[in-house]
């Protein structure tokens, strides 16, 4: 009787673990129906979603399926995917662009080649010079452009006033430093709050010069006269005390919603975490270039900013592809994307109302034609495999060099290091 | 008499005292997580900082719902906990009983390999796993979610452990009486055995229920995600709204709390009816 | 026979699921990436791990995180179960959930929350401030980076450790206090005589099962500190991760896990020799 019961009890299992194999969803195209799957940050989600659906009047085969996720699981599926030879990856991904030219070395069947497919021909105009070069391999490009971080120097407008600074005045940074010891000294607060536990401003930095964390010959770039520059700067504002260091992201946007800081160095995307993370700061905010190593030299640099990757490994390479060049250059889909808090790399779109027009939050100035304005200037990066290796080193270094260790040493300390560990 | 009545109020209060402190250490955070749940985000880092609850409470929530489909995410981490817990318990008890009353041929071999591979950092056999349920067409299934771990270790060391304490007198005058092997274990071992089933039934429970690599790689569509993966997909971006956030963890925490005092009274009862002296 | 039929299922799944990706892994830490695939590559990794300064550092802390952390939070645990196992207490039960409740938590979740406290500025100092205490850079400076993360640990696992020991205390028969009474002894005196050597296999296990995680850990160190400031809290379990998933080093990552893996059975073998168990 007790073995009876075993019997049906085993069997009871056996056809749960059986029926549990086939419940979840699986990736489809059958039929006449395509379905093509595209992994994308929660923010792209409503976009792709109104660009599948107009899209699909004229296709009417055609459905998209976005995938949230953050960008730090995108990276791990991705890479995970491609180590198990393209098993589980979906057929087009949003990738920040710093990363795609490392997978491009590791994986080099990892993606689509887009030139191939003409899109270069066709829409190279329409696309900022800096931006194709981040998408380019060996001379060819292997994502679709989309959105971009075009840096600003973000001030406080009333704390600059308090302290009698005229924010036209900085032309260079040490005119940047003066104007810091300044406003410390009236005002108490420091000039330039930074995330300590990221590389977000020394990397700005580099590529304000033109220079990514390698060269093309693989030597990395920590030891050059620019990143020397860039870590002394760093130095100088923490010896004059108008640095403050804030470990992690929320720490660091809780020094600006606590108006600890008179600046901050970011993206385009800034004026979204600002105006929906700190309303009651409203007005006060304005937006400048960045100052000059030099006088007369380089005032722009991009930070982030991500482009569509086609899986090479998709069943449905074409149809994303097409997808995918209407998304990229349709001037509604990107006026749709600006207005859902990216900032799009697509030149013709920036004739938009939506670019002109005053922002009020920054005092009425016209922040998008500032920075729709800096796109034709920023510098092109190089991009490379090794380049985790050349952040993680580099914040390293950047904790030892605010806490006034000789920048030439560090510096060249950090470049041994890297050198070690890449192979 | 007096003195002996004043010492066990000081003791009564050298007790509480230390005690409502370290509860107070223990549960704040929690409080500061309702708090958030309720606040629109941009009280999150204000400074004096925010203490008090808001009446963002069903916006947040329906926010949620647009951004990540909580409901069914909900479903999927229920699901997926209690099959596991379920499936695995079954499969380690067993295991466990046979590993620690009977001797068998490989039944050392059996157990040392168990207890070395808990040795093993997940990181490393993630990739193979993944490879392995790519070529069989199933990832992205509930399979995948429950099955690569059902045989956990830990689970049966702890279930052996317990079953060694269990006194093998009254299994052998069982099998005198001519009981059969399953119905001892049914009937006289395992009845008794109903703290230590709560005790791993609630590890196994919160260990799949905060479970995040794994499921993260394994799944592939959204509509698959357990609560980890999909908080996750709300942190790492710019623009980050942590009413939602917060709402979010609310609610991933609230079933394991439920799971935990449901199963609390199981081990009062099971530790005051235990007959096994 | 039939201890074969029990002990069946979990042994197929962990031929399926376990065995095979261990070696599988296995194999990996002998190989190299090499253009998209992996070419055998003998016992390099294994060598360049004793070159690797980010590898040693990371042994350090976890070793460092290890031994604070893991005696401190048992021996709290023991306490608290020993309080909440004392006859003076009311609504057992109400402290039992409280100090569970922070194991359950999620981990993104009680990240954010602790590096938003120890922030410089943060609650905690603050708090400490009114005592006259000066601030203290709790996740700016190595040393105090490691100290938040042996507290986040703590805070999070003591309560779930305590669980356990409160359920063997209460399997202790009262037979055994109540006789060690009428000898005379104190409170500390039947603590140490006789909860604790009643407890010692489930204190063993615990241990055991602390030291494991520990040698592991990864979340903690991951969504509190990324592993900084200068590699401060660098653990090998965040290493591994940080070699497979960032640097596509998977067969490095992989050499790292194996290390770890020998380490943790020393560190096992010792501990079960010291307390003369099976």
């Amino acid at each position: 009787m007790v073995k009876k019961s075993i019997a049906i009890l085993a069997s009871f299992m056996c056809i749960l673990v059986l029926a549990l194999s086939g419940c979840g969803s699986s990736s489809s195209s059958g039929g006449k129906n395509t379905t093509i799957t595209i992994w994308a940050t929660n923010i792209n989600v409503p976009l792709l979603k109104k660009a599948a659906a107009t899209y699909k009047k004229d296709h009417p085969n055609f459905n998209v399926k976005v995938v949230e996720m953050a960008n730090d699981d995108i990276r791990s599926k991705f890479t995970t995917g491609l180590q198990a030879q393209g098993q589980g990856l979906p057929d087009a991904a949003l990738l920040v662009d710093d990363g795609i030219n490392g997978y491009l070395e590791k994986f080099p069947n990892a993606f689509v080649n887009i030139s191939s497919k003409g899109f270069e021909k066709k829409y190279a105009k329409d696309f900022p010079k800096y931006k194709l070069d981040s998408v380019t391999y060996k001379g060819d490009l292997y994502a679709l452009p989309f959105d971009a971080g075009p840096v600003g120097l973000f001030y406080r407008q009333d704390i600059f006033e308090k302290a009698g600074v005229d924010p036209n005045s900085i032309k260079t940074w040490d005119d940047y430093i003066e104007a810091g010891k300044t406003i410390k000294a009236k005002t108490g607060v420091d000039m330039l709050s930074y995330d300590n536990t990221d590389i977000t401003v020394y990397t700005i930095l580099l590529s304000q010069q033109g220079l990514g964390y390698f060269d093309k010959n693989g030597n990395a770039n920590l030891g050059t006269s620019e990143s020397i520059k860039a870590a002394q700067l760093l130095q100088d504002m923490a010896n004059n005390k108008i640095l403050l260091g804030a470990s992690g992201w929320n720490a660091w946007v809780s020094s600006l919603q606590n108006s600890k800081t008179a600046t901050a160095i970011a993206g385009a995307w800034l004026v979204g975490t600002l105006e929906q993370q700190m309303p009651k700061l409203s007005g006060k905010w304005r937006v400048m270039n960045l100052p000059a190593f030099e006088e007369g030299g380089s005032r722009s640099a991009n930070q982030g900013g991500s482009s569509f990757v086609i899986s090479k490994s998709s069943k449905n390479i074409d149809a994303t592809y097409n997808f995918l060049k209407y998304f990229t250059t349709n001037y509604n889909a990107q006026e749709l994307a600006m207005k859902g808090g990216l900032f799009p790399s697509y030149l013709p779109v920036y004739k938009s109302s939506l670019f002109t027009q005053p922002e009020k939050y920054f005092g009425n100035q016209k922040v998008w034609t500032f920075f729709s304005g800096e796109m034709k200037k920023i510098p092109s990066v190089l991009y490379t495999a090794n380049d985790a290796v050349g952040r993680d080193e580099a914040i390293n270094m950047q904790a030892e060099i605010v806490r006034g260790k000789d920048v030439k040493t560090s510096v060249n300390a950090a470049k041994k290091r890297v050198e070690n560990h890449v192979q | 008499m007096p003195t002996s009545r004043i010492r066990r109020i000081r003791d009564t209060i050298g007790l509480y005292v230390p005690l409502i402190i370290a509860l107070f250490i223990s549960i704040f955070p929690f409080y500061w997580m309702l708090v958030g749940a309720t606040n629109n985000t941009s009280k999150m880092f204000t400074n004096p900082p925010t203490l008090s609850f808001g009446n963002r409470l069903m916006e947040n929530l329906h926010n949620l719902n647009d951004s990540i489909g909580i409901y069914r995410v909900l479903f999927n981490s229920l699901f997926v906990s209690l099959m596991f817990v379920l499936l695995s318990l079954t499969v380690c008890t067993l295991a466990a009983y046979a590993l620690s009353k009977f001797r068998f041929k490989g039944d050392k071999i059996i157990f040392t390999v168990l207890m070395l591979s808990m040795m093993i950092p997940y990181q490393a056999t993630l990739i193979p796993l993944f490879r392995m349920l790519g070529s069989l067409h199933l990832l992205n299934t509930y399979f995948a979610l429950i099955v690569p771990q059902l045989c956990y270790p830990f689970a049966i060391f702890l279930m052996r452990q317990n079953f060694l304490a269990f006194p093998d007198a009254l299994i052998e005058s069982a099998r005198i009486d001519g009981a059969g092997e399953l119905r001892i274990f049914f009937r006289i071992v395992l009845p008794s055995m109903k703290p230590a089933l709560a005790a791993t039934a609630i590890y196994l429970f919160m260990m799949q229920w905060n479970n995040f690599m794994w499921p993260l790689v394994a799944t592939t569509s959204s509509d698959m995600y357990t609560f980890p993966v999909a908080l996750s997909s709300l942190i790492g971006i710019s623009i980050i709204d942590y009413g939602q956030v917060m709402m979010g963890i609310t609610i991933a925490t609230i079933p394991i709390i439920i799971f935990f005092l449901v199963l609390q009274k199981q081990f009062i009862s099971g530790m005051l009816g235990s007959a096994v002296k | 026979m039939i201890p074969y039929w029990f002990v069946a299922p979990a042994v197929i799944l962990f031929l399926c699921f376990t065995i095979y990706p261990i070696i599988s892994s296995l194999l990996l830490s002998f190989q190299k990436m090499d253009g998209g695939r992996y070419v055998f590559a003998g016992f390099a990794n294994y060598i360049r791990l004793f070159h690797d300064s980010v590898f040693l550092k990371a042994l350090y802390n976890t070793f460092i995180i290890l031994i604070i952390q893991v005696p401190i939070m048992l021996i709290l645990a023991l306490i608290l179960a020993s309080a909440l196992n004392s006859q003076l207490l009311k609504l057992r039960g109400f402290f039992r959930v409280g100090f569970f409740m922070p194991a359950v938590t999620s981990l993104v979740a009680y990240s954010i929350l602790f590096s938003i406290l120890l922030q410089d500025s943060g609650l905690i100092n603050d708090f400490l401030g009114l005592f006259g205490i000066h601030k203290i850079p709790w996740l700016t400076d190595p040393f105090w980076a490691k100290v938040s993360i042996i507290l986040a640990l703590t805070w999070r696992w003591t309560g779930y450790n305590m669980v356990i020991y409160l359920a063997a205390m209460q399997n202790i028969p009262e037979e055994l206090y109540e006789a060690a009474s009428l000898d005379g002894a104190g409170r500390i005196r039947k603590f140490f005589n006789i909860t604790v050597p009643q407890l010692k296999p489930v204190i063993l296990f615990t241990a055991i099962i602390s030291t494991i995680s520990t040698l592991q850990l990864f979340d903690e160190p991951y969504n509190l500190t990324k592993g900084g400031p200068a590699n401060g809290t660098m653990t090998l379990g965040l290493y591994i991760y940080q070699n497979g998933f960032k640097y596509f080093d998977f067969g490095y990552a992989s050499a790292i896990a194996y290390v770890v893996v020998i380490i943790v059975g020393i560190l096992s073998y010792i501990q079960m020799k010291v307390t003369g168990d099976d």
